[in-house]
Parts: structure tokens; C-alpha cells; sequence
């Protein structure tokens, strides 16, 4: 049976730049490759095909253009430069990567934009473009600089560059989504060791909250205690998650329930995830928990029982589980999620009477009401208790 | 989301050049240029630090309009060369993403032309859809079939009665005298554009075309009144029923694949409304699969009741799905158990509320949704008191909220884990028998499971759960006739003779190391052949390894809930459960992850 390609266009996944050209605007001949890696990639009927869309209309100079057509992608931005030097008083040229059509390029379009400044830069220092037909060691020189971007970009995701007086340095940089917003009652935990941490290459903002991140403080505990500016705090951190270096847990108390998602199944048949389970919530100096007392834990956990509950079934300090880890471990592999309380005034128009009164709309969870009053859980609980038309909603 | 388009252009290509017809939206002549402001697109660029020397005239277009291209440009780029005819063309310009099919049609001169017939001339007619660049993939193929459809619709009607040639010379008419007029120097507010919208029944469809997939993402038009375009943009028609939630055609396709006879489906749609929308020419087993409806029916029993094989009833939930009219749950019934639904939106005054309250007056969602936090069926919230009217009201509620999407299902899964150490490893367990998804493709008619074929799919499926135990390795049997063997002990089981089935059994518990036999054995209802013989069959078809739900296991081996349970309890020392979501539905939820 044929398996279906695991390249498609759509498939969302990475490809190797495939060949890098350079097209200039030829006074007579019109747009035509002077120098491509590898040879003859594109053939000469292709690229006349496409070449209204790599020396365009004058309107779209300087813009990024991606064009899609026969399996190919060609990424470009075409240049001009004005200058009486030249005939038709301006040049033209654009320095195109191609890639295959499934691949994706966003993250290209930057390195495309960075590489023509260079080009242009030599251009106006030295004439190193324009003049390539009548300087065979420029041709050369070029060959070998847009090899070695596309085989460093290929192996390496970075390049540094270096021409007649200017350098340049080329960095792959992966566009992922937004991280959501932080909230302040979120705890960040380390996803490596802080060991692997490369201190040189964050920002002092974040060295300086760095080391109050542990797993246990919360946004707005590290901001306290760290000295840093709330907002701070949370602009380094949604920075930190982007490049996946933290994720964002809720926090752990006693009196939060949890819920089993579907990806609990690979804990149960997945022999390597055990192991590290089995390693990362054993107490320390504890035999290894059972595998089995993990997963009935797990498995227990659902709306309506909270983690004190579980706690008095199961007494996991008997069966050698650090349930904080349990928790932790289990949100991170994502085999179980937090279920939040929303306190919700049924009765709208007596909202004034209430304490409190502006978060019982049902956007405010628990968590957040307790976190932005800087109240406790029971101190919560106690001054809504009375009222009958406040009710819980947990999702 | 992106899903919306920017855009819809037509241009036009002959021996008389290339030429912008129609734009939708456009900006009236009157209409001021919008400022030119710098976006960037994550917050992790970088802020490009203009350089006088560099000089740029960069279109910072701020990925909604399109007023910085000219409609000349436009005609420019999208007017393609003759080999791009026919395949998929795409251009991204900064965040602009367009996408069409240009295509290449005959035109026959129309028969009051005064010229000489000179045989057919060759047009170029390229529908293009501008989206925003961060547009998904999926969303971008949707739009490239549109462009093909209405590509095919148009040289249809130019071949029938010679549309396009006379709406392209009403265009070209109204372009024309807007540009002399322009010469002449009497400049009106009216632009071309306007006259065309006016005057050309292909510039309305156009405009109805753009409007519809703001709004709707289901285009139904008759093209010159007489040949129909019919499409709809799966993406959007979810997310009309659920604020910002997309569901795309592949994920339904990967979706449909998952689904098995016990589902069911929730139309999204008053049923009547669905109806009466159909199509004249629409077909007949649509009618008949809506008539027999109902929320509290799994596939199976539609397809009985309507008279339609399940592979027919698949086919038709498959564009339900597609085009937003359903989503798949199981089927209502008291012992579901709800919750609430991750994504669910709890607000005091949100518009769900009052929408909620039109329906079910007297009845408070938010009250409602408080007593679903807790997982709880509809049998909890019924009592022996409970009017009938009252429990038809309750059913009609849930079902309410499962549309839109505040509840969700939690289902029970089961694992056998007879010691510390968790589950067998699965390869252990001697499982002679997968043939139940054969035997049920066997049903739905997509497969015969002759001997052949299914040896031949032996090795692919021979993953998880499905590996044949080392006993039988040993054995010189095929796996056809194992699968053969466990077929007639199940039915050997159902006639009461027990004697293969000990054997089995037998088979099974030797494959069980000393600590799982151990406790199994404790287990005191291991003493009961009836229980012991139900538990060994569960194991064996590998039921209890966490990949089938109660309910699933109720339907494939025909027993009943109160059988199940009793059984999971009298073993509950060596079974864990849990509940959570059942996966094959779980693309009809919001998932903020």
C-alpha cells in the first residue's frame, strides 16, 4: 500500500531552502538570473514564467513576495536602487530563496529582507552586483557566500557573512502564536533544569526574577519578591513561554480539583513515560512509587473531588507520590487539567449587597478573585457562604 | 482568526489585454486613503529602523485593506501567463495572501455581433480571493476551489449563451467611460465600480459571494439564474454557531474515519430550517435521514429506520458535518454522563443567557450549568415525580447546551491492572481477535474481510493492541484463522457450550505472569464461571486496556450497562476506571490548547 507523502502543501512542517538565486534587470535583456546556487535549479523557462512577480511593477518594490506555482515557492523582495550610474538611471535586483511548495517560509522572509541590505550595501560601497558580468572573481565570491548561507541556514539555522567591509549575521527564527496573557495567580515552572540556562543570553529582568521561579510561587508572588514591576514580570514571562523555555501551571492548593483528559491512556501504555513519571514524583529518599497507585490517582481525579480528598483516600505519602509533583507532572504531560470554580450571582440585581460583587459574573475564577483581593480561599468562601443566590460553576 | 476574506477580484486577459473587471469591496473615488501605519506582525519583530539610504515605498498595508493596490497592479499581477492556466496560483505580498485559478475559456462571439464570425477566441478569467497571510492552509485550499467552481460555472454559461462576453462588455463599457470622463475632467463620486455593481448580474453575485462568506461561509447562488454554485467554507459555517471555533475539512474527514455505528448526531439547525433549504434537486435520502431523526438515535438505528445502508448514512453526515449543520455526540440518553464543557463561557450577561431564556422560560442556564459542575447524568436530575413534560423539557436543554458546546460527555474507560506494576504490556495479552472493526467494516459494506485481504492488512494493523499472542506465533494458524477460531468461540459462547471456551481461558491465564494470577485469583468473583468467563472475554478483545468506553463495549458485545458495572465492581481491585472525553468528538470542542 502506498503510504501518503508526509509532505504536502498544508502540512505545516519546515523545508530545506532549496536553491538561493539572484535576478537583476537586464537594460536589454529584461529580468534574468545572474547567479544561482545550485546550477540551473531553476530553468530558464520557469523562472520567465514567474519573473513579472521577482522584478515587478515599480509599486511593489520593497515588498516581500512569495509566489506559489508548479511545487515550487519563491520568496523574494525586490530592490532598486536609484542612481544616475546606472543605465535606466536605476537597478533593479531581487535575491530570491526557493523552496519546495509544501514547505513553510514566514520565518524566511526576514533572512530575505537581511541578505538584500547586505547585498545592497556591497552594491553601493563597491558595484559587487552589477558589475558581476565583468568581474569574474565578484561571480565567485558570491557563488561561494550564497552557498554557504544555504548550507548553514540548511544544517545550522544561523549564518554569519562576511563580504568586502561588511558582515552580517543570519538567524532562522521560528514564528510561533502568541502566548496567551499571563494571569497573575499562574505559577511558571522550568521546563529544563536552571543549570541549562544561558545566562548571557536573557535579558536582567528576567535574570533577576529567574531565581524565584520554582514551581511553587506565582506571578504575582514572584513580582513581590523579586522587586520587579507586576507587568514586568508577566511581558518576561509570556517571553520565556514563547521560546518554551517555562510553562504556565495553575496553582497548586489543596482545595483544587482536577480532570482527567484522553492523553492519560499513554501513561498507562507507554513503558519510558512511566519511568519518568515514576522518577519525577517519588518523595526523594522514598522507594519508587507503583505505577499503579499513580495511575489510580490520576484516574480519581475529576470535578467534584479536590486534591485533599484524594489525599485522605489514597495517602500518597504511604505510597511514596509527592502530589504536588503528581499534579505538576500531570499537567505538564497534559493527563489532566485544572478545573476552575467561577462564583456566579444568579440574582443581578441585588449585586451591590454582595462582597465582592463586581467578580461574581462567572468570567472571574476563584483562583483570580482570591488572588486579585489577596484573600484566601476559606476568607472567599466565608463572606459569599450566606448568600443563597451565589453559586459555584466549574469548568 | 483569519477566515474571513479581504477580497474578491475578477480580471480578465484576451488579445485586448488584461484588464481589472470587478473588486469587492471598493473604495468610492470620495473615500480618503487611509493612513500608513507600521504593523508588526508579532510582537517578537523587530522594529526595522528606517534607513534614509534604503529608500523604501513599501506598502505597509495593515492586512485588512487592499487600498494600496492599484486596481492596474492588480490586473497586472493577476492577469498569469498561459502556463499557469488551470493550476493553483498563489501570490503572498507582505500580509496579503491571494489565491485563485486561472482559467482559460472560449469565447463565442454572441450572435448580434455585427463582425464576422471568426471562430472561438481565447479568454483568461481568474478569480481571485485576497486573505490575510496568516490565513490557514486549509482555509486557503477552501478558497481555491470556490475560484475553480465559479471558473467552471462561468465557461459553462459562456458556452450555453455567451454570459461572461457580454457582462466582461458592460464592465469594460462602464471602465471606459469612467476613464473619459476622468479626461474630460467632470470627475463624479460615482466610480466604475458603482455602475458595474449596478448594471452586471455577475458584480452582484460577486458582491453577494463576498458578503455571504463574511457572514455565513455557505454560498448558494444561481449564476445568470440558471446554473447553480453551491459552496460552503467549512471553517466559517462552524464557528457561526460558536463564536471564534473552526473546524477544518480535514480534521471532519480524520473524524469521519473515527466514527462507529453506536454515535449519533445533534443537528445544529431547526430541523424544518434544514428542509426547506434543501435543494429541488437535492437527494432523496437527505429527506428521508432527516424525517427519522432524532438526537436519541446512533447511526445504527437511523440507518434501519430510514432504509438507507450506514455507508449512505455516513456519506450524509459527512457533508452535515461539512457544511456546519451537525456536530457528533453519543446519543441522548438518562445514563450519560455530562459535565461542563472546558470551554464553555460563563457570563451573568452574556447574549447565550437571554437566548437561553427565550427557549426554556422560567429556567435559569446559569442554574443550570451549576448543577452540571458537578459529572452528573440526566437520571440524577430526574426524579419518580418528574412530570414527562418536565423530563422532555431537561432532554431539550441538554441538548441546548451541547450545541453550544457548554456541556460535554464524559465516558468511562477501563484498564486491567492486576499488580502494582500497572497494566500487562500490551503485547502480552493474548488478543486472538480484532476482528470486531473488520466485522463492523464488513457491515458498513466499505470491506469484505476475505481471507486475502485481510491477511494482506494483518501486518499494518498489527500494532497496539492488535498483536498476536506468542502462543499463536508458535502455532502454524494464519491469522485469518484465528480471527477465523474466535469468531466461532464467540458464537461457540453464545450457544453455552464451554469447552473452547475454557480452553481459552486457559490459553489466557497461562499467559499471565505469577503476581497477575495471583490476583486475579484472589479476586473472590473469580470463583463465578459467569463473571470469570465475561472478564477473560472483556480482556481478550482488549476492551480493558483504556481504548473502549462503556458504552462502546455494550455495543460491540451486545451486554448491558448494569452487566458491565456489576462486573467492574465485583473486579474493582485489579480494574482502574476513568472518565474523561471520548476523542473521535473531541474536534467539535473549543480547545484552547
Amino acid at each position: 500500500m502506498l503510504r501518503p507523502s508526509r509532505f504536502y502543501e498544508g502540512c505545516g512542517r519546515d523545508g530545506p531552502i532549496r536553491c538561493i538565486f539572484l535576478c537583476e534587470f537586464h537594460p536589454t535583456a529584461g529580468p534574468k538570473i545572474v547567479c544561482q546556487v545550485p546550477e540551473d535549479y531553476m530553468s530558464k523557462d520557469d523562472f520567465e514564467s514567474v519573473s513579472v512577480y521577482i522584478i515587478p511593477k515599480a509599486q511593489l518594490f520593497k515588498n516581500v513576495i512569495t509566489i506559489t506555482v508548479f511545487g515550487f515557492k519563491i520568496l523574494g523582495f525586490p530592490t532598486r536602487i536609484d542612481d544616475k550610474v546606472y543605465a535606466r538611471n536605476a537597478y533593479c535586483f531581487n535575491l530570491c530563496f526557493v523552496f519546495d511548495a509544501w514547505a513553510r517560509s514566514v520565518h524566511y522572509e526576514n533572512i530575505v529582507k537581511k541578505l538584500t541590505d547586505f547585498l545592497m550595501s556591497l552594491e553601493i560601497t563597491c558595484r559587487f552586483i552589477s558589475q558581476l558580468a565583468n568581474n569574474k572573481s565578484n561571480g565567485t565570491q558570491l557563488v561561494t557566500m550564497l552557498n554557504q548561507v544555504m548550507n548553514d541556514l540548511n544544517t545550522h539555522k544561523y549564518c554569519v557573512l562576511s563580504g568586502p567591509k561588511v558582515i552580517t549575521h543570519l538567524k532562522v527564527v521560528q514564528i510561533r502564536p502568541d502566548p496567551p496573557p499571563i494571569s497573575d495567580c499562574e505559577v511558571p515552572v522550568l521546563l529544563d533544569s536552571k543549570e541549562s540556562f544561558h545566562s548571557d543570553r536573557w535579558d536582567l529582568t528576567t535574570m533577576q526574577i529567574l531565581p524565584y521561579i520554582n514551581g511553587v510561587n506565582h506571578v504575582k508572588k514572584i513580582s513581590a519578591m523579586a522587586g520587579v514591576n507586576n507587568n514586568l514580570v508577566k511581558s518576561c514571562l509570556q517571553n520565556l513561554v514563547y521560546y518554551g523555555v517555562v510553562c504556565m501551571i495553575p496553582i497548586f492548593l489543596y482545595s483544587s480539583m482536577y480532570a482527567v483528559t484522553p492523553k492519560l491512556r499513554k501513561l498507562a501504555v507507554d513503558k519510558k513515560l512511566q519511568e519518568e513519571c515514576i522518577l519525577a514524583l517519588t518523595r526523594t529518599g522514598k522507594e519508587s512509587a507503583q505505577i499503579r497507585d499513580i495511575f489510580c490517582m490520576y484516574s480519581n481525579m475529576k470535578s467534584g473531588v479536590t486534591m485533599k480528598d484524594l489525599c485522605i483516600r489514597f495517602n500518597p505519602l504511604q505510597l511514596n507520590i509527592d502530589e504536588r509533583s503528581l499534579v505538576e507532572f500531570g499537567i505538564l504531560e497534559g493527563f489532566i487539567r485544572r478545573i476552575h470554580e467561577y462564583p456566579v450571582n444568579l440574582e443581578t440585581s441585588m449585586m451591590n449587597d454582595v462582597p465582592y460583587s463586581q467578580y461574581l459574573t462567572g468570567e472571574y475564577s476563584t483562583d483570580s478573585i482570591c488572588c486579585m483581593n489577596e484573600i484566601s480561599l476559606k476568607q472567599l468562601h466565608d463572606s459569599i457562604e450566606s448568600y443563597p443566590n451565589i453559586v459555584f460553576i466549574c469548568k | 482568526m483569519d477566515i474571513n476574506p479581504v477580497g474578491i477580484l475578477l480580471v480578465k486577459s484576451d488579445s485586448k489585454g488584461h484588464r481589472l473587471l470587478f473588486r469587492y469591496p471598493f473604495v468610492s473615488k470620495s473615500e480618503a486613503e487611509t493612513g500608513k501605519k507600521y504593523v508588526r506582525q508579532t510582537p517578537y519583530s523587530l522594529h526595522i529602523t528606517e534607513d534614509p539610504l534604503y529608500q523604501t515605498n513599501s506598502m505597509k498595508n495593515n492586512g485588512s485593506e487592499l487600498t494600496e493596490f492599484s486596481d492596474d497592479l492588480l490586473s497586472t499581477l493577476f492577469a498569469v501567463k498561459s502556463k499557469f492556466y488551470g493550476h493553483k496560483f498563489e501570490l503572498k505580498v507582505n500580509n496579503m495572501r491571494f489565491v485563485g485559478h486561472p482559467a482559460n475559456i472560449q469565447q463565442y462571439s454572441g450572435s448580434n455581433s455585427k463582425k464576422k464570425p471568426d471562430g472561438p477566441s481565447s479568454i483568461l478569467i481568474h478569480f481571485v480571493f485576497v486573505l490575510k497571510a496568516s490565513a490557514d492552509y486549509s482555509v486557503v485550499k477552501s478558497y481555491y476551489e470556490l475560484s475553480k467552481r465559479l471558473g467552471i460555472a462561468i465557461k459553462h454559461e459562456e458556452k450555453r449563451c455567451g454570459y461572461f462576453g457580454k457582462e466582461m462588455k458592460m464592465m469594460m463599457e462602464a471602465h471606459d467611460l469612467d476613464s473619459t470622463k476622468l479626461d474630460e475632467g467632470n470627475d463624479n463620486d460615482q466610480s466604475s465600480f458603482d455602475t458595474i455593481l449596478n448594471r452586471c448580474s455577475l458584480a452582484r453575485n460577486m458582491k453577494f459571494i463576498y458578503e455571504n462568506l463574511c457572514s455565513s461561509g455557505i454560498v448558494h447562488f444561481r449564476l445568470n439564474n440558471w446554473i447553480e454554485v453551491s459552496f460552503c467554507l467549512t471553517q466559517k459555517a462552524h464557528s457561526v454557531h460558536i463564536p471564534n471555533f473552526s473546524i477544518g475539512p480535514e480534521e471532519i474527514d480524520k473524524c469521519l474515519q473515527n466514527l462507529k455505528p453506536y454515535h449519533g448526531i445533534l443537528l445544529l439547525e431547526d430541523i424544518l430550517t434544514l428542509l426547506n433549504s434543501l435543494p429541488p434537486d437535492s437527494s432523496p435520502s437527505l429527506t428521508r435521514f432527516l424525517k427519522v431523526y432524532s438526537p436519541l438515535k446512533n447511526f445504527q438505528m437511523i440507518s434501519a429506520d430510514s432504509d438507507l445502508t450506514i455507508a449512505q448514512v455516513y456519506n450524509i453526515i459527512g457533508h452535515f458535518l461539512n457544511w456546519g449543520y451537525a456536530m457528533v455526540i453519543y446519543p441522548l440518553c438518562e445514563s450519560n454522563i455530562y459535565v461542563i464543557a472546558p470551554g464553555a463561557v460563563i457570563s451573568s450577561d452574556s447574549s447565550l443567557k437571554e437566548k437561553f431564556n427565550a427557549k426554556f422560560p422560567g429556567y435559569n442556564l446559569l442554574e443550570l450549568m451549576h448543577e452540571f459542575s458537578l459529572p452528573s447524568t440526566m437520571l440524577h436530575k430526574l426524579n419518580p415525580l418528574t412530570h414527562s413534560e418536565e423530563q422532555a423539557v431537561l432532554v431539550q436543554m441538554v441538548a441546548w447546551m451541547l450545541r453550544h458546546r457548554l456541556l460535554m460527555q464524559l465516558h468511562t474507560y477501563v484498564y486491567f491492572m492486576p499488580t502494582k506494576k500497572g497494566m500487562m504490556h500490551f503485547e502480552e495479552i493474548p488478543n486472538i481477535s480484532h476482528s470486531r472493526y473488520q466485522s463492523m467494516n464488513a457491515n458498513f459494506g466499505q470491506n469484505g474481510s476475505d481471507g486475502d485481504s485481510y491477511s494482506l492488512k494483518a501486518p499494518s494493523d498489527s500494532d497496539l493492541s492488535s498483536v498476536v499472542s506468542e502462543d499463536f506465533v508458535k502455532s502454524p494458524m494464519t491469522t485469518f484463522q484465528t480471527e477465523l477460531n474466535s469468531w466461532l468461540n464467540m458464537s461457540l459462547v453464545d450457544e453455552g457450550d464451554k469447552i473452547d471456551e475454557f480452553v481459552i481461558e486457559e490459553d489466557f491465564i497461562s499467559g499471565l505472569s505469577e503476581d497477575e494470577k495471583g490476583a486475579l485469583l484472589k479476586i473472590p468473583a473469580t470463583s463465578s464461571p459467569e463473571d470469570f468467563h465475561l472478564l477473560i472475554r472483556l480482556l481478550k478483545q482488549g476492551y480493558l486496556q483504556g481504548t473502549s468506553h462503556l458504552e462502546e463495549i455494550m455495543y460491540l458485545e451486545n451486554i448491558r450497562r448494569s452487566q458491565l458495572v456489576q462486573l467492574i465492581e465485583k473486579f474493582q481491585d485489579i480494574l482502574v476506571t476513568c472518565e474523561c472525553e471520548d476523542p473521535a468528538v473531541s474536534i467539535f470542542y473549543p480547545n484552547d490548547n
